[in-house]
């Protein structure tokens, strides 16, 4: 291809995010709802607390029912699905049919689990799919800026989400390690400067998480 | 073909994976629907597919000759063939394009040529669509899934593959690029037929795009990348329709346009596909015209019939018209996609006055056909296998040698009393099988 | 934007164009071979102006011969949506009985007077994008409007007949009448002070209605207020 104009560029790059974001929290749901079962079933209220969400939930009941499924959420895990799928669907060119079918099947997966009799067990095959997808990104993108910048999406979106789960300082050094390998595949434009602080701080043994959340944000920030 | 109808729900479950949907607003919103899919294959043996390549070549031949003519010296009206209020009174001719000559002097690319069988046998062409034809993207996906759901169906009939539609299209670019890439220029996602714009991207290797990333910068178009490099654009295969094409130009509120492309397209910088102003070939007041036109131009009888039509513009037409009204299929001229479309005998005693007073006040608006009695074909209902109306859109493509492409859309009516197949009014698709022998 | 031309009535001389902040422009002709500056500005910006000077000798001759191809002239007896007409227009017409003047310029005279003493000229009474049967039910309306009038009877005639946008001696904007196809010629008239056009006006651009030749067309992306003037100064020299 060779040509990913601004545009373009925004809709690979939160591809990456919320197809991320839809992985872990997916995870994460699965873990909780694990979690309430017995010894603490109004840990949801601290889950929507740490990733920054409305808790609107009212009762664990609801939030199993609702917090994958609900379209009328801009929370949920559906809506964030449907947003990587608005960003992929302007994008079949670029990321092929093939791989862009597997976001599809993902949201049909989780449509079918809250119809399903036992949506926890059918909501791993939406796990399997965003797997898929991500091995179609591998195996099939053959531009390597355009994989990049999907994949920097996908590293950025995992700090973002490790610093607020409060992950312990190696998971989230390995990941930062990553991300700064697509970002410079990616050729993506960014804030140097930022970069650079965020690089001091990350080299410690202990850092703000706030603060690198903070930085993170400002990465792309390039005044024109 | 047991294997097709057995398969059904395979294939219709494939098309959901990839994404074949069509979208359609309903109360506002936008909506993405599934194409519905029919197994049952429309097929067209070889020696009948000889015959309809000959008529739509013809046609689309002497539709180019037309529209060259009207933007040109206009020797059909001088000649009298034509009456000129049929040219400039159809909203589909646009003064600018006047003198503009385009690239390679061709101006229908793609066409997209509506056709029905009759229960007699014959073929009846129902319209031409010269501006922005689509659908041929749906034939195309559905072979890939069914040779790949049945591949045995294939093995033992010979259907011509009719997967090179990307190719062809690719030809016809290439062939009037003026130097540059070949971009695809869509009105963005929520266009009905969004699926087909970034399908054929991906299979064209054309870059998709909604205008916001073109500028037209001394009369060349350039196409920005996010480091701010520009690369020149040889062709744009518009999914627009014209009056959104140049806000400079046409509608001065278009918001999906690009300003100034057709000051490039004017001093020969670039493609346009399909060139600006072809609405005066295919509009339907014209469509009465066109075995004349191929008379004109080419010195042949028309092989394809048209459906025999009448002008209400012609007084010994508005006559017949008045006195068989029950009969005929009133088509305002200026409408499209199934709309506009009125039954003479399916009007109340009050409509139907109302009506015949705007067809006397504006004449010139309508023309009027008589009924086909369709040729109708068997579809999958529930397991059953019931008749239903359907059309057949043939893709025709130019490139200095027009070429017929060996399938088609086969759109079909749902509704067992409807005549009408759009798919933005609930029809369906089947495949379109050309036998090699 | 248009540009003045030189044909059979006027010589234009010493034209010059300055274009502040856009860089980029070109020139083109359009189908009524009117002249046509046009470009854009990429870059954010505050402000943006274009100024043309020029001398134009003017009367040099009464009309402007035909030059298009016989049936292109055909286009311009086609009624458009700004021209087309209503129930008003088709009364007014009526009552006109054009059928007893013989020839197209006693026809067109004929049109002339009578609307210039039925219609009156109040600024502000119509907007810009009034059609000439609203625009004569009304009662009154801008040169604009009397244009449109005027064409829109004269192609019920089945005369061929064009809108002119230019600039009028002692006006300080732009100036619209019409013109008409009489023996081969296009006459000037100006139904707006019931006058044959002279050597008191400058023509710019001429198409079938307004939309066609508004002397400024454009484009602007963005989310702020604007503001657009327009200033026209004509001395005789």
């Amino acid at each position: 291809m060779g040509i990913i104009t601004l545009e373009k560029s925004d809709h690979l790059f939160w591809l990456g995010r919320y197809t991320e974001r839809v992985h872990t929290t997916l995870k994460m749901y699965l873990k909780s709802s694990d979690r309430m079962i017995d010894s603490d079933p109004n840990y949801y209220a601290e889950y929507c607390k740490k990733i920054g969400i409305t808790n609107i939930y009212g009762s664990r009941e609801n939030f199993v029912k609702t917090y994958p499924f609900d379209e009328s959420d801009p929370n949920s895990i559906i809506s964030n699905l449907n947003r990587a799928y608005d960003n992929a669907i302007v994008m079949r060119d670029y990321i092929g049919t093939e791989t862009m079918a597997y976001i599809q099947l993902a949201i049909d997966d989780i449509k079918t689990a809250e119809r399903g009799d036992t949506p926890l067990a059918d909501l791993m095959l939406a796990i399997d799919h965003i797997l898929a997808f991500w091995g179609c990104v591998n195996d099939l993108i053959d531009d390597e800026q355009i994989r990049n910048i999907i994949k920097l999406g996908k590293g950025v979106e995992r700090i973002d989400l490790y610093l607020s789960l409060n992950r312990c300082v190696s998971d989230i050094q390995k990941e930062y390690r990553r991300m700064k390998q697509f970002l410079a595949k990616s050729l993506m434009r960014y804030d140097e400067s930022v970069l650079y602080t965020m690089d001091n701080m990350l080299s410690q043994y202990e850092f703000d998480y706030m603060n690198v959340r903070n930085l993170l944000r400002n990465l792309f920030v390039v005044s024109q | 073909m047991d294997g097709l109808i057995k398969n059904a729900d395979t294939i219709n479950k494939l098309l959901a994976r990839y994404g074949v949907k069509f979208g359609i607003y309903k109360n506002g919103e936008f909506k993405e629907q599934l194409f519905p899919f029919d197994p049952i294959p429309r097929i067209i043996d070889n020696k009948e597919f000889s015959y309809l390549e000959k008529g739509l070549t013809q046609r689309v031949k002497a539709l180019n000759c037309f529209l060259s003519d009207i933007y040109g010296r206009k020797l059909i009206i001088k000649d009298g063939v034509i009456p000129e209020e049929f040219i400039y009174s159809a909203k589909g001719f646009l003064p600018p394009c006047d003198g503009v000559t385009p690239p390679k002097n061709i101006y229908s690319h793609i066409s997209g040529i509506d056709l029905v069988q009759s229960k007699d046998d014959n073929w009846y062409i129902l319209e031409d669509n010269l501006r922005v034809p689509s659908g041929a993207s749906y034939p195309m996906i559905a072979r890939e899934l069914q040779r790949r759901s049945t591949p045995d169906t294939f093995l033992n009939n010979s259907v011509i593959d009719n997967r090179n539609y990307a190719d062809l299209l690719k030809e016809v670019m290439d062939y009037v690029n003026t130097g540059g890439i070949n971009v695809i220029l869509s009105p963005g996602r929520y266009n009905a037929a969004f699926f087909e714009h970034s399908y054929l991207a991906e299979r064209t290797g054309a870059i998709l795009t909604t205008g916001s990333d073109i500028v037209c910068e001394n009369d060349n178009l350039y196409y920005i990348d996010y480091n701010g490099k520009k690369q020149r654009i040889g062709a744009v295969y518009r999914r627009i329709s014209d009056e959104y094409l140049d806000p400079m130009t046409f509608y001065e509120d278009s918001v999906i346009g690009i300003p100034h492309i057709f000051e490039a397209y004017k001093k020969g910088n670039v493609a346009l596909l399909n060139a600006p102003g072809n609405g005066v070939a295919d509009d339907k007041g014209i469509y009465y015209f066109v075995p004349k036109m191929i008379k004109y131009y080419l010195g042949e009888e028309s092989i394809l019939l048209n459906a025999p039509t009448y002008l209400p513009y012609y007084e010994q037409d508005m006559k017949y018209v008045l006195s068989n009204f029950d009969n005929l299929v009133i088509k305002d001229v200026a409408e499209a996609g199934g709309y506009g479309v009125v039954f003479g005998n399916s009007l109340t005693k009050e409509k139907k006055s109302e009506f015949i007073e705007l067809l006397k006040k504006e004449p010139r608006r309508f023309i009027a056909q008589e009924v086909i009695d369709f040729y109708d074909l068997d579809i999958l209902d529930n397991g059953e296998r019931v008749p239903r109306k359907a059309d057949l859109r043939a893709f025709v493509l130019s490139n200095g040698e027009t070429k017929v492409w060996p399938s088609g859309l086969t759109r079909f009516s749902r509704n067992p009393d409807s005549f009408i197949v759009n798919s933005s009014q609930g029809g369906g698709f089947k495949d379109t099988w050309v036998l090699s022998r | 934007m248009f540009l003045p031309t030189d044909s059979a009535r006027q010589r234009i001389d010493n034209l010059h164009t300055q274009v502040l902040n856009c860089p980029k422009y070109s020139m083109t002709r359009d189908n009524f071979n009117n002249k046509k500056l046009y470009g854009a500005i990429e870059k954010p910006h505050n402000s943006f102006e274009v100024t043309i000077c020029g001398t134009a000798k003017t009367g040099l001759d009464i009309y402007e011969e035909y030059t298009l191809n016989p049936v292109e002239y055909s286009l311009l007896k086609v009624q458009t949506p700004l021209t087309a007409p209503g129930k008003k227009l088709n009364e007014y017409y009526k009552n006109l009985e054009l059928d007893k003047f013989s020839g197209t310029y006693d026809k067109a005279l004929h049109i002339m007077h009578t609307l210039y003493y039925t219609f009156s000229y109040i600024k502000g009474a119509t907007d810009i994008h009034e059609s000439a049967e609203t625009a004569l039910s009304i009662g009154k309306g801008v040169c604009q409007d009397y244009a449109h009038i005027m064409i829109s009877l004269l192609r019920m005639e089945k005369i061929p007949a064009r809108y002119v946008v230019g600039m009028m001696l002692g006006e300080g904007a732009s100036h619209a009448w019409v013109e008409v196809l009489c023996n081969g010629y296009w006459y000037g008239f100006d139904p707006t002070n019931n006058k044959l056009v002279n050597d008191e006006y400058i023509k710019v651009s001429c198409g079938r209605d307004s939309n066609d030749c508004s002397v400024i067309r454009g484009k602007f992306y963005g989310i702020v207020n604007q503001l657009q003037t327009e200033s026209v100064t004509v001395e005789e020299v």
